[in-house]
């Protein structure tokens, strides 16, 4: 499989405080990769370098295709209803109105919103919002989705729903980089899981799920968190 | 109720204490009554007209200079300069120079002075709310794809608006007090100017029949338009 993503050596400080160093990370095509580690590591902002928001200050990231990062809390806009929301990224490259519709109505309907199409960001559960989330991203046809904590403050059956929803778009071959806190959820959907160290981060170890158990997987991450 | 009783309660005290020169409650009732109903549409509709011509005009102009100040750096040093100037100038010298600029009969003078008065609350609020506005959710809009113009109108614009609204609400109210005072320097009509009109001719229950007019006119529209649409707006506040 072709790498998507592949970045080199990256590292990146925050005036006096460095967040990343020396940051080696690849992802193959229709692979899931997880990256887990302690609290305030630097995790997003890896994302957001990844995503192009934020540069590095030194290093190397290679990104083939379109990549679109899923931010932690949303960031639906409250002024417009699900279908405005999951349609903005269109309706900003231009694309008709009626193309626009087909393919909103194509991608709620594959992660199950479309009975919320029209209901505003304050009118849906923190589940559904992550799926409007989600549907906006996908809309844009991306080869990777970035996303940073998708399961934080879900209840468990929005967990799951998630879950379902984030293999069906493994299956259909899009690629994802999924930074969590749910150890047990990740391990059940990644295929290779990144553990960095406490600030500044670097990759400690490589996880490959495919050559481990689930068991082995879990036992493995929560070894190294008492270990950081 | 308390402030309707406590109203009335000053204003009898006031008329008792003038020996008849400040009018009654019931003088006034009695003179009010005398005025035709069209000179009070007519008087009404002008003060409304130019209050709500001027407020357009100046809400107008602050989206643009907002808009401008976003897109450009100096454009926004330049607004700022602008909005310092027009603070800075008192409603009574914008209205004698309107009054010299276009003359005494004009009707443009009430629109202008109101516009100059309203500018100033509307850009500052204008520009607070664009800068209280969630970062992140500008860097979704980028992530999204907006340009910098797309940026301003599907975020930064209706992020503003509960905040623009609530500002409407007091800028409004300014609009028509000053729209009252520019017309009270000219003769183009409006209810300042039947103020003033009246207090020359001495007619004290005339002076209180159109204050209370226009009192009046500035509870019906805050209870029925400004208040309601800012209820609305609220739920898009972050």
């Amino acid at each position: 499989m072709e790498n998507v993503i592949e970045a080199k050596n990256l590292s990146k400080s925050f005036s006096t405080i460095q967040v990343l160093s020396d940051i080696d990370f690849a992802l193959k095509s229709g692979e899931l990769v997880g990256i887990v580690g302690p609290n305030g590591c630097g995790k997003a902002t890896f994302l957001r370098i990844l995503s192009d928001i934020e540069s590095p200050d030194s290093g190397v990231v290679k990104v083939f295709g379109k990549v679109v990062m899923i931010p932690q809390d949303n960031l639906l806009f409250p002024w417009f209803n699900v279908r405005k929301n999951i349609s903005l990224g269109l309706k900003f490259r231009g694309m008709s109105s009626r193309d626009i519709d087909l393919r909103v109505d194509r991608v709620a309907d594959e992660l199950g919103i479309t009975a919320y199409l029209r209901s505003y960001p304050s009118q849906i559960s923190g589940g559904t919002a992550k799926k409007v989330a989600i549907a906006r991203a996908l809309v844009l046809e991306p080869d990777v989705l970035l996303l940073d904590e998708p399961f934080a403050g879900l209840d468990v059956s929005s967990v799951e729903n998630l879950l379902e929803s984030l293999l069906k778009l493994k299956g259909r071959g899009i690629s994802m980089v999924v930074v969590s806190h749910q150890i047990e959820e990740l391990i059940e959907i990644a295929d290779r899981i990144y553990f960095f160290s406490h600030r500044p981060a670097h990759v400690k170890r490589v996880i490959d799920l495919q050559n481990t158990s689930v068991a082995e997987g879990k036992k493995l991450i929560f070894e190294l968190f008492k270990g950081v | 109720m308390i402030l309707v009783l406590l109203i009335v309660f000053i204003w009898t005290l006031a008329s008792l204490l003038s020996g008849g020169f400040f009018p009654s409650i019931k003088n006034t009732l009695r003179f009010a009554v005398t005025i035709p109903a069209c000179e009070y549409f007519k008087s009404t509709g002008k003060t409304l007209t130019n209050s709500l011509l001027g407020f357009f005009l100046a809400f107008v102009l602050a989206i643009i200079s907002v808009l401008l100040s976003y897109l450009n750096r100096t454009a926004k040093d330049f607004f700022n300069a602008v909005n310092t100037f027009v603070q800075s100038v008192s409603v009574l010298v914008w209205s004698i120079l309107s009054i010299i600029i276009f003359g005494v009969t004009s009707s443009i003078p009430p629109i202008l002075v109101t516009t100059f008065a309203v500018y100033p609350i509307l850009l500052t609020s204008t520009l607070g709310a664009v800068s209280v506005l969630d970062r992140k959710l500008i860097e979704v809009s980028k992530m999204l794809g907006a340009s910098k113009l797309q940026e301003f109108t599907y975020v930064l614009l209706p992020g503003s608006i509960p905040y623009v609204v609530s500002a409407s609400r007091a800028a409004i109210g300014i609009a028509l007090r000053i729209s009252v005072v520019a017309e009270a320097f000219g003769a183009s009509g409006g209810i300042g100017y039947q103020i003033v009109y009246n207090y020359d001719l001495a007619r004290i229950p005339g002076v209180l029949t159109w204050s209370i007019l226009l009192i009046l006119l500035m509870i019906v529209i805050d209870f029925f338009v400004l208040k309601p649409v800012e209820k609305w707006t609220l739920k898009w506040k972050m």
